[in-house]
């Protein structure tokens, strides 16, 4: 095949009137040259038919029975999206390919004819993936693969989920070693990184750029409204938003949150006196309501969708002619990704309005808007391997055949994240795999492989096998109860989820938002929320635990920056301008080389703030040290809470400068690290994961689910019980690693810290200062366990009685001392 | 005797009024009667682990061998002449088979360290096995106070008797300062007093609940309860329900 095309597919280009562009000549060179390529693109490129145009070709002169190429989404939606796109040039070429999708909602049946019979092209997802690998027939339905595309690498390499899905291609390499891999990317500011974790350890893919020749118009949405100092939610704005929709032929309405989006939406409902079709479409609602809107949106009934990140990957939806970004943007990049989705063509300029939560998104909406202006972009650091994952693999390759370690910890190799790992870390891993390691080893329940007659491992029973193909994959959702719409008696729809958590604060009667609409609680019957629709007043607002999207840290220094520049603030909202000219006479605008750090009193106790603009793992991180020294210290803290600029510690007593100057200090990071990282309530948090990932417990057992709070109230108990039995045990190393991997970021503070010794600007206030209004009222706080909550304890706790009692007590027991 | 001030001075126990007797509420869940030199645990569900093990739950079944450390550190405390454990003591009725013999051990060991020790049966362990050491009693009646798993109903109370009870494993929750502090209590009216559990993978029922008007005189709120929280015993006032 050389890289110039068959007559059948000239032919077909020419009806459409298209030009074969560069990059996709020169994906069909990289195919034949055998080169493993990674395609960064922006969206609107064709970049998904760039990737298929070689197999197709290669599928017309050479046809084969069996799988030739695989591709690997991250979202399973995209994978009936790239059906479409893909059916349509087969079919009107008339070649001879077949094409299906194999994701978690492929019925049975279908799945195990895929494994016999599978066809040209299969379109699935990392977890279904590693489900396929982990049978015994892996080995023959690869044996003719010739490429794995992955679209969206920018969206999947940088997590856990990115790991998990080289260990996959790494265990597919060894099957059939004679396959390249093509990587599709949105732009992104360092391509090198993930050309590492496209390829091989040691061989990284080859990096092709198509530069974007536009770039997108982006404004502040103008309003004549008021920017509320906190929350998130922008609903001041809905009128506004509401006559962009209007002005708009097509608007994709983007929000940060689940129950953001039910907000916006339930408000754009109640200013829409036009009756425009306006959808709703995110994660939580259940696959039938989203496969409706899919199709209202593909054939154009559609004038808006407000939607979460669920559909900022590759989707197409023909003409947006407007993108609305609701709340923070969060991140240039994934800006520009939701940005993209308008307009989807290269050559016209992406049209979309930002419409901040309160005073300080603006401020990082203005950052973003420069950001794109001078064409930077943020860079997530790539990260090693999460070894959570380790023990999955090799449960998943032994249930495909025996296994020896040299063999599985050579795999592991083969993954880029993996190319660092120690033998002696993979050996204890391998150990765990086993029997659960040391302290758990006595246990029959954590028995997953045994010897068979040729001295490899096999998993123990069936029973293993089956509880790990139904818990395959590194997405912990937390503990949801479906929705189920009541019509009569206990009949009616399932239209989506809620989480555990929410379900079990309503009590019948009460009301919220969900699905676009205002439903009455009912009850929980057989794990389903049931509600009917009703008018209430005030209805609650389901919301989803992770539904906070972290700053990019890229972002939060172009705020800081932005502060330090007054002359770039005419751009901002008038009300932001004066915020923070009443923040500058009341107390102090951060600057750029310096800490700011306030303290007032406020709500019965003293607030400690700390501008940092250092993001919220290291906020979370500071937190936590800084109350445990306060602790020690006898200053009786009570809780901290965080955002991406700053951290606010709430404490019973007022605290002197000298006293803050000395917790803000890089001694806290001392051996006592340690100790206190183990103890504290975010640990078991990790541990849940961890425990969960490496198949130590699961969620999905004989196909129902746990609740969460089973999950939790087992997995904190063997993770007490292993720190007092086992403080070595391999688990408790993963989960340290994965807490730092995934909540702190202890490096950035010790940095941080060192920086600013003797750079602290101190402020002792009367009251709060505007600035911090936007991060005191950040519901979500830490408890912090010690002096402060005894010292309330001990107020409550008046007992006059006591004292006269102490004497009696002492009579009665000498009394008795004698007596023996 | 020193043990025991230095506990109170710490706030790892409080002192409290019931019955027109003076008591000793220990943090770890234990309640101490100097007057007779008594020592009662409640609801301390040995085997509870294992026993949900059975049922796939993946937990360590180690609970045992920590609910008999708390017990040991009780009994170096207060030295007791008696031990009442009030019910619930075995949390199943194949437990017995299932404590392992070092556990089986300790236990033994720890009941000849005391004179006298006396199981009181509950709902859980109604029946315990023949030569099993220690008394087994339904109720026992000792300084007009009667000592039972469940409540008593009023017929079978003479109007000065007392009673402890457990079953219920009461916690409580207050808020101040905006804070909300969590744990597991005591609680008394004028006549009963209901204990928390002892073991250590036994959950709560708030005091709030519904279950507890039936128990404790509804009219005359606020209770009184000893809140334990960070290994500290804290006396407080229910809010009237």
């Amino acid at each position: 095949m050389s890289s110039s095309m068959p007559d059948v597919f000239l032919q077909w280009f020419a009806q459409k009137q298209w030009q074969l562009r560069d990059y996709q000549a020169h994906m069909l060179g990289a195919f034949t040259r055998r080169e493993s390529t990674l395609l960064i693109a922006p969206t609107g490129a064709g970049k998904t038919l760039s990737g298929f145009l070689p197999t197709l070709v290669d599928l017309h002169e050479q046809p084969i029975t069996g799988l030739h190429t695989l591709y690997i989404s991250p979202l399973k939606a995209l994978t009936h999206d790239i059906e479409r796109n893909l059916t349509q040039p087969i079919e009107q070429m008339g070649l001879d390919i077949t094409v299906e999708t194999r994701t978690g909602d492929t019925p049975a049946h279908k799945r195990a004819r895929q494994r016999k019979k599978p066809p040209n092209i299969l379109l699935t997802t990392p977890e279904s993936l590693m489900l396929m690998l982990s049978y015994v027939d892996a080995k023959n339905m690869f044996k003719h693969l010739r490429s794995v595309i992955i679209d969206e690498v920018h969206n999947l390499a940088p997590n856990k989920r990115g790991d998990f899905t080289t260990l996959a291609l790494a265990r597919l390499q060894s099957i059939q070693p004679d396959f390249i891999r093509f990587g599709l990317s949105a732009t992104v500011a360092e391509p090198a990184l993930l050309a590492n974790w496209l390829g091989v350890s040691g061989e990284p893919a080859q990096v092709h750029l198509c530069p974007s020749v536009t770039k997108p118009q982006v404004q502040l949405l103008p309003t004549k409204a008021h920017i509320p100092f906190g929350g998130h939610m922008a609903t001041y704005a809905i009128d506004d938003i509401y006559t962009q929709v209007v002005n708009a032929q097509t608007a994709l309405v983007f929000v940060n949150t689940r129950a953001q989006a039910e907000l916006i939406f339930q408000g754009l409902w109640e200013v829409n006196d036009q009756n425009l079709p306006i959808a709703l479409y995110h994660g939580a609602l259940s696959k039938e309501q989203r496969h409706k809107t899919e199709n209202m949106m593909a054939k154009g009934l559609l004038r808006a969708i407000v939607t979460t990140s669920a559909l900022e990957l590759g989707i197409d939806w023909g003409d947006v002619e407007l993108v609305i970004q609701v709340g923070a943007p969060k991140g240039v990049s994934r800006l520009l990704q939701r940005i993209g989705r308008s307009n989807h063509t290269l050559d016209t300029p992406s049209k979309a309005l930002l419409v901040p939560g309160n005073r300080f998104e603006a401020l990082e909406s203005l950052s973003a808007m420069h950001a794109i202006e001078r064409g930077e972009l943020d860079s997530e650091p790539m990260v090693s391997g999460a070894l959570d994952i380790i023990p999955q693999f090799i449960i998943n390759c032994a249930c495909a055949g025996a296994i020896q370690p040299d063999e599985v910890y050579a795999q592991c190799l083969d993954a880029a994240p993996y190319g660092g790992l120690e033998r002696v870390t993979f050996d204890k891993l391998w150990q765990f795999s086993i029997d659960g390691g040391n302290a758990l080893s006595g246990y029959e329940r954590f028995q997953r492989l045994v010897p068979d007659e040729t001295g490899g491992l096999v998993p123990a029973s069936k029973r293993v096998i089956m509880r790990h193909r139904q818990n395959i994959g590194t997405i912990i959702e937390a503990g949801r109860l479906k929705v189920k719409r009541i019509r009569r008696a206990h009949t009616g729809k399932i239209i989506g989820e809620v989480e555990e958590y929410f379900a079990q604060q309503l009590v019948p009667g009460d009301s919220f938002l969900f699905a676009g609409e205002c439903l009455v609680f009912e009850g929980i019957k057989d794990m389903c929320v049931e509600a009917r629709p009703g008018k209430k007043r005030e209805p609650k607002i389901p919301s989803f635990a992770g539904g906070q999207m972290p700053l990019s840290s890229y972002l939060a220094d172009a705020v800081r920056d932005l502060l330090a520049h007054p002359e770039r603030w005419h751009d901002l909202p008038d009300l932001v301008q004066e915020w923070l000219g009443l923040q500058a006479e009341f107390s102090t605008i951060p600057q750029p080389n310096k800490v700011l750090i306030e303290h007032f009193p406020y709500r019965q106790a003293y607030y400690t703030l700390i501008y940092t603009f250092e993001g919220r793992k290291t906020n979370q991180t500071l937190g936590m040290l800084m109350t445990k020294r306060m602790e020690k210290y006898g200053l009786k803290p009570l809780s901290f809470s965080i955002t991406d600029y700053g951290l606010s510690i709430c404490s019973l007593t007022v605290l002197t400068q000298t006293q803050i100057l000395s917790l803000f200090n890089p001694d806290i990071l001392g051996d006592e690290l340690e100790d206190w990282m183990l103890a504290s309530p975010m640990l078991k948090r990790s541990f849940r994961h961890v425990a969960m990932v490496s198949g130590l417990t699961e969620q999905q057992y004989h196909g129902t689910r746990k609740t969460m709070k089973q999950v939790t109230f087992s997995t904190d108990l063997i993770y007490d019980t292993l720190r007092e039995h086992d403080p070595d045990h391999v688990l408790l190393e993963v989960t340290r690693e994965d807490a730092e991997r995934e909540l702190l970021d202890v490096r950035r503070l010790a940095d941080m810290l060192i920086r600013y010794v003797g750079k602290i600007q101190f402020v002792s206030l009367e009251k709060i200062s505007p600035m911090a209004i936007p991060i005191v009222l950040n519901v979500r706080s830490e408890v912090i366990k010690g002096g402060g909550r005894e010292a309330i304890m001990e107020q409550a706790s008046l007992y006059a009685e006591a004292e006269t009692m102490m004497d009696e007590v002492r009579a009665l027991l000498s009394e008795r001392a004698g007596l023996d | 005797m020193q043990k025991i001030e230095q506990r109170i001075t710490h706030q790892r126990a409080c002192l409290w009024r019931f019955a027109q007797q003076a008591w000793v509420v220990d943090s770890m869940g234990a309640l101490f009667w100097p007057k007779q030199g008594l020592l009662i645990f409640s609801d301390l569900h040995f085997e509870k682990g294992s026993y949900l093990a059975q049922h796939g739950n993946p937990i360590p079944t180690l609970d045992t061998r920590q609910t008999l450390v708390l017990m040991q550190q009780l009994i170096d405390i207060y030295c007791p002449d008696m031990v009442v454990c009030l019910g619930d003591s075995f949390h199943d009725r194949r437990a017995f088979q299932r404590l392992n013999t070092d556990d089986q051990d300790t236990l033994f060991e720890l009941m000849q360290a005391v004179p006298r020790w006396v199981w009181v049966v509950g709902n859980h362990d109604p029946e315990f096995p023949d030569n099993f050491p220690g008394e087994v009693v339904t109720t026992l009646l000792l300084d007009q106070v009667i000592f039972s798993h469940e409540p008593i109903s009023d017929d079978d109370m003479q109007p000065e008797q007392f009673a402890i009870i457990g079953h219920f494993h009461p916690k409580m929750q207050i808020t101040r300062k905006r804070q909300t502090l969590r744990g597991k209590c005591f609680v008394h009216d004028e006549r009963i007093m209901i204990m928390p559990s002892l073991g250590v993978y036994t959950g709560g029922l708030d005091i709030t609940d519904e279950a507890f008007l039936d128990v404790l005189n509804a009219d005359k709120q606020p209770w009184s309860c000893v809140m334990c929280m960070q290994d500290k015993a804290y006396v407080v006032n229910t809010r009237p329900a």
